[in-house]
């Protein structure tokens, strides 16, 4: 008995040893059974919010390039949309069908960071960190998220000048949507969200509320990108036209992306326009 | 008392960094250093052999929870506890255990504490990475990913060890 007992004794250890092992083993091999289930539910319910707490924690560390993988994902819906190409319906299966037209890119599409910003100034500009290393070159069109933002100026090999919307040299071919009149937007007043379009004759019936869209006659810009909407009108003693002011869709003071058409055809039609006379 | 406040307390924050921090280290899919281990290294000898092998299990089986790989950890710690005792046998050139040793920088001069340190972790991770993939084809996988994270651990656990112990017992 003594003898049993010092047995006992002396290999206690390796006994608990082997259960513990066995008890282990166990777990791992109840998996994914019931015990499994059993197990993990409750611990679930003590280290669920601890890790809810180091996932929120960590998550704020991954928004860099979240946000890149959603620009990117905005580029190419953007590429995608039917005024990024020209139609050709050429055969009258593709008149008649309305399927099938023969579509061809008519611009190109990237992003930009807004590296410098004016809102208060006489001239305002924006810097855009893509240059001619980008492909950028004079007169492509800055549209930001909400709507238009300006025309390329002046490009050096990495960053280039845009003349923000908010400069009296910048002049954007629009038209007001429901009547479909053709104006000019400008940028009179000092006021940062707020431009005027000129050139609407008086007889025209504008509403407060009316979109201004890009017109897609002046070769920078695709057609029916959103410019603003008409907030205030009224007739103007000295001229025959109207004065329409209208709120910018661009947020100017918080311009952060930016994305830059190119006309892909910009060069052909250039040529052809050099043949105007007296333009 | 002093000493097991000292214990308890590795205990406390090793178990949170490794939930909390190098849980998160998984660098090239495979590196997740198990930094803890360090714990169950610097566990007294002199606690009866039963309670080390409970206190193991204890310690494996949280990570385990927060890892979701219920007793893969466990079962591996209890492993490496039980074979302590066997790795400072056989470093101490097969002279049987004294009473009082302790395998602490200071104690023990830096080349005998990387042995003991390697080996012990080698034999956790290779049972950790054996119970993981639990497939004989992958034995290659299961040796080149065992050898890397033991070496990485036993680096950042070496670091951490002589952070704190390296002024004191000289």
């Amino acid at each position: 008995m003594t003898s049993f007992r010092d047995l006992l004794k002396r290999y206690f250890h390796l006994f608990v040893f082997l259960l513990l092992q066995l008890f282990a083993l166990m777990l791992f091999y109840n998996n994914s059974t019931y015990q499994h289930f059993v197990i993990s539910t409750a611990a679930q319910g003590i280290i669920g919010p601890l890790q809810k707490l180091a996932h929120n924690f960590y998550k704020h560390f991954q928004y860099s390039t979240e946000n890149a993988s959603l620009l990117q994902q905005n580029l190419n819906l953007l590429k995608e949309q039917e005024k990024m190409f020209f139609f050709s319906e050429d055969t009258v299966y593709s008149i008649f069908s309305g399927e099938n037209k023969n579509k061809r890119r008519m611009y190109d599409i990237q992003t930009a960071h807004v590296v410098f910003n004016s809102i208060n100034k006489a001239h305002n500009y924006i810097i855009i960190d893509k240059g001619s290393k980008d492909g950028v070159t004079p007169d492509m069109a800055v549209i930001s998220p909400n709507g238009v933002a300006g025309v390329v100026s002046d490009v050096s090999k990495n960053f280039s000048t845009v003349i923000s919307l908010l400069n009296p040299l910048s002049r954007v071919s629009a038209k007001i949507l429901p009547i479909n009149q053709i104006g000019t937007v400008v940028w009179l007043d000092s006021d940062p969200s707020v431009a005027q379009v000129i050139a609407i004759p008086q007889h025209l019936l504008v509403t407060v509320g009316d979109s201004v869209v890009t017109s897609g006659y002046s070769d920078v810009f695709p057609k029916d990108i959103l410019i603003g909407t008409v907030i205030e009108k009224f007739d103007n003693p000295n001229n025959t036209f109207l004065t329409i002011k209208i709120r910018l869709a661009t947020d100017f003071r918080n311009l952060h992306n930016v994305y830059l058409i190119s006309n892909l055809y910009k060069p052909e039609l250039d040529s052809l326009k050099s043949k105007f006379v007296n333009e | 008392m002093n000493k097991l406040i000292k214990n308890s307390s590795r205990f406390i924050i090793l178990i949170l960094m490794q939930v909390f921090v190098f849980n998160y280290i998984q660098w090239f899919g495979f590196l997740n250093p198990f930094v803890y281990l360090l714990f169950l290294i610097l566990l007294p000898l002199e606690i009866p052999k039963p309670v080390q092998y409970i206190i193991a299990f204890a310690t494996g089986f949280i990570v385990d929870a927060f890892l979701r790989t219920y007793g893969i950890q466990a079962f591996a710690c209890v492993l490496l506890v039980f074979l302590r005792p066997y790795v400072i046998f056989v470093l101490n050139g097969f002279r049987p255990l004294e009473s009082g040793i302790k395998p602490v920088p200071g104690v023990k001069e830096f080349s005998w504490i990387l042995v003991y340190t390697l080996l012990l972790v080698f034999v956790h991770q290779i049972t950790v990475t054996v119970l993981e993939v639990f497939q004989w084809v992958q034995w290659w996988r299961i040796l080149w990913s065992s050898v890397l994270n033991t070496l990485f651990t036993t680096f950042i656990v070496l670091c951490v060890e002589y952070m704190f112990y390296a002024g004191k017992n000289k």
